[in-house]
């Protein structure tokens, strides 16, 4: 099982490794464990490498069988370490990521018309977002404050750490040639959005044509940037 | 005997011949049943995906993340209703009822609801067609298999080149929902989309898509979805020129994204894929060029003078960047014409 673990874990796993890993997973508390400890390894070997790198949380598979077993969704109280500002600030960045991309799958036009997302120098519109070579922290923390998002969500897993720390492991910019699993490999959130934006109305369209209509509905949307910084 | 043999040669040889004309002529007409029979196993998937009542935990992998939700559907009088809860990460449930989308955001307490005045697509039911799947895929039964206490058969769909990705569905033998679909590009897989648990109640009762957060308090926003506009198509506008092989045109739009901004959407698909190009008007934001990725989605895009194309789909990346490179505006008034 650890050969086959390691190998999912690589991405090098065949599908019936794979198929009993998430079986392991789901009923393996050790495994579990296991999963975590590996997963931070290689997550931060691939930020050390340059690669995006992606947050680590050790209680991530436990949380999902509390949650099956509980029948409920996890939230937000059950992470209750405070992190520093910067970190909290794109949390809360992120928050308006994946608030766009449900909002985009219910059919809004979060481009101009977001309230939550509103610019903090303009109030409005794509046009005032785009372009603007504005330092991310900078601009995310004005996102974020606009929103009207209070101190209280600056609150990760203790053993959570942020895509900023782990950046500072290794270059920036080899992040975007990997591209992520759940979120656009891009940097400007008004190009991310259009891009949810586009992603939606594609789904919406496409739904009637061959493999488009055969999944149940915004899944890929509901877990839009689940597993970036929170 | 010496005129004899070669008689009784050539009616043998004949004879050989015709039994071999035949068993190829059934080979072949049982190879389309079972290809017509195949297609049509996929296009009751996708039907039984709107039309089933059924409940359950969905896992959801990509490159190494697990992500879990969980799921209740029904349709009753013709009314599609369907629930997603995430069950990792941010608390998030989507409420689906007909043309009615409400996404629930606890942490932000903020209520999204958004209304589409026709289901359109969303409603209808996938075709495929098995000539056009036949030309760049081969569709393969392989047999059945189990997954969450249940049989199902195996279908895989695996592209003749590298303009698609492959797929492999377990499709319920009982009710045809999907139980599992893996995405697959050159022999690994992308994603994988699987039911852990799932069953089918007779009915579901209304309080199971009723929000599991209390609202009470939260923001609510309305919205109303981006309708196609009755504006006609600009035929001389854009065209889509030398399509990576056996893409054609199916829908072509033209969506308001602001009080007076337009954007075209063309949908293209093989039959099995689909990947959209939106056609807007350049500046509007930092202009995208080139590629970029969210797992098994590329999108390209490509700036023609005053033009912003991006090209959005669940395939590989040198089929967006295909299509994105070969929109070709095609007359000089229509240059002029910054609407796409």
């Amino acid at each position: 099982m650890n050969e086959q673990f390691s190998a999912f874990l690589d991405g090098e796993a065949t599908r019936d490794e794979a198929d009993a890993v998430v079986s392991a997973l789901l009923r393996d508390e050790q495994l579990r464990e296991s999963w975590g400890r590996q997963h931070w390894l290689r997550t931060t070997l691939r930020a050390h490498n340059g690669e995006m790198a992606v947050p680590l949380d050790c209680n991530f598979s436990d949380r999902v069988m509390a949650a099956i077993a509980q029948d409920r969704p996890e939230t937000a109280a059950a992470r209750p370490v405070a992190v520093p500002m910067r970190v909290a600030a794109r949390r809360r960045w992120r928050s308006m990521a994946g608030l766009a991309a449900v909002a985009s799958a219910a059919g809004i036009v979060l481009l101009v018309s977001n309230p939550l997302r509103q610019d903090a120098t303009t109030g409005n519109s794509l046009a005032s977002a785009s372009g603007n070579g504005a330092p991310a922290a900078t601009s995310v923390a004005a996102q974020g404050n606009a929103a009207g998002m209070g101190g209280a969500q600056a609150m990760v897993a203790s053993n959570e750490l942020s895509s900023d720390m782990l950046r500072q492991a290794g270059p920036s910019q080899a992040a975007v040639q990997r591209g992520p699993a759940d979120h656009w490999s891009v940097s400007d959130p008004a190009l991310e959005d259009e891009l949810n934006g586009y992603l939606v109305e594609h789904n919406g369209l496409a739904r009637g044509y061959g493999m488009s209509g055969t999944t149940p509905g915004f899944v890929r949307v509901a877990t839009y940037g689940q597993d970036t910084p929170q | 005997m010496t005129r004899a043999l070669p008689a009784f040669l050539l009616l043998f040889f004949l004879t050989a011949l015709s039994a071999a004309a035949q068993a190829a002529d059934g080979e072949a007409s049982a190879s389309a049943e079972a290809d017509g029979s195949l297609n049509a196993l996929l296009a009751k998937a996708s039907e039984a995906v709107r039309s089933e009542t059924y409940r359950g935990i969905i896992v959801y992998l990509r490159e190494g993340q697990l992500d879990t939700l969980r799921v209740i559907h029904r349709r009753r009088d013709g009314l599609e209703q369907e629930r997603l809860v995430s069950l990792t990460g941010q608390p998030r449930e989507v409420i689906r009822r007909g043309g009615v989308v409400t996404s629930i955001l606890p942490q932000n307490k903020v209520v999204l609801i958004s209304q589409r005045k026709h289901d359109g697509l969303l409603g209808s039911v996938a075709q495929f067609s098995a000539d056009r799947m036949g030309e760049h895929y081969r569709v393969t039964d392989m047999g059945q298999r189990r997954l969450a206490d249940r049989v199902g058969r195996l279908i895989s769909i695996e592209p003749l080149d590298g303009y698609r990705y492959g797929y492999r569905m377990l499709i319920d033998d009982e009710t045809r929902l999907p139980l599992k679909l893996d995405l697959i590009s050159d022999n690994n897989v992308l994603e994988q989309l699987m039911f852990t648990q799932v069953e089918f109640p007779k009915s579901i009762d209304d309080d199971e898509f009723e929000p599991g957060y209390d609202i009470d308090g939260f923001r609510v926003v309305k919205h109303q979805a981006v309708q196609v506009e009755d504006k006609p198509v600009p035929e001389d506008a854009w065209k889509p020129t030398d399509l990576p092989p056996g893409f054609e045109l199916a829908e072509d739009g033209v969506r308001r994204v602001t009080e007076s901004g337009f954007v075209r959407q063309m949908l293209f698909t093989d039959g099995v894929a689909a990947v959209s190009a939106f056609i807007a008007p350049a500046g509007l934001r930092k202009p995208l060029e080139g590629a970029t990725t969210m797992g098994a989605v590329n999108a390209y895009g490509h700036v023609v003078e005053d033009t912003q194309i991006t090209v959005v789909g669940e395939v590989p990346a040198r089929t967006v960047k295909r299509i994105a490179e070969n929109l070709v505006r095609e007359t000089q008034s229509a240059s002029r014409n910054v609407s796409p």
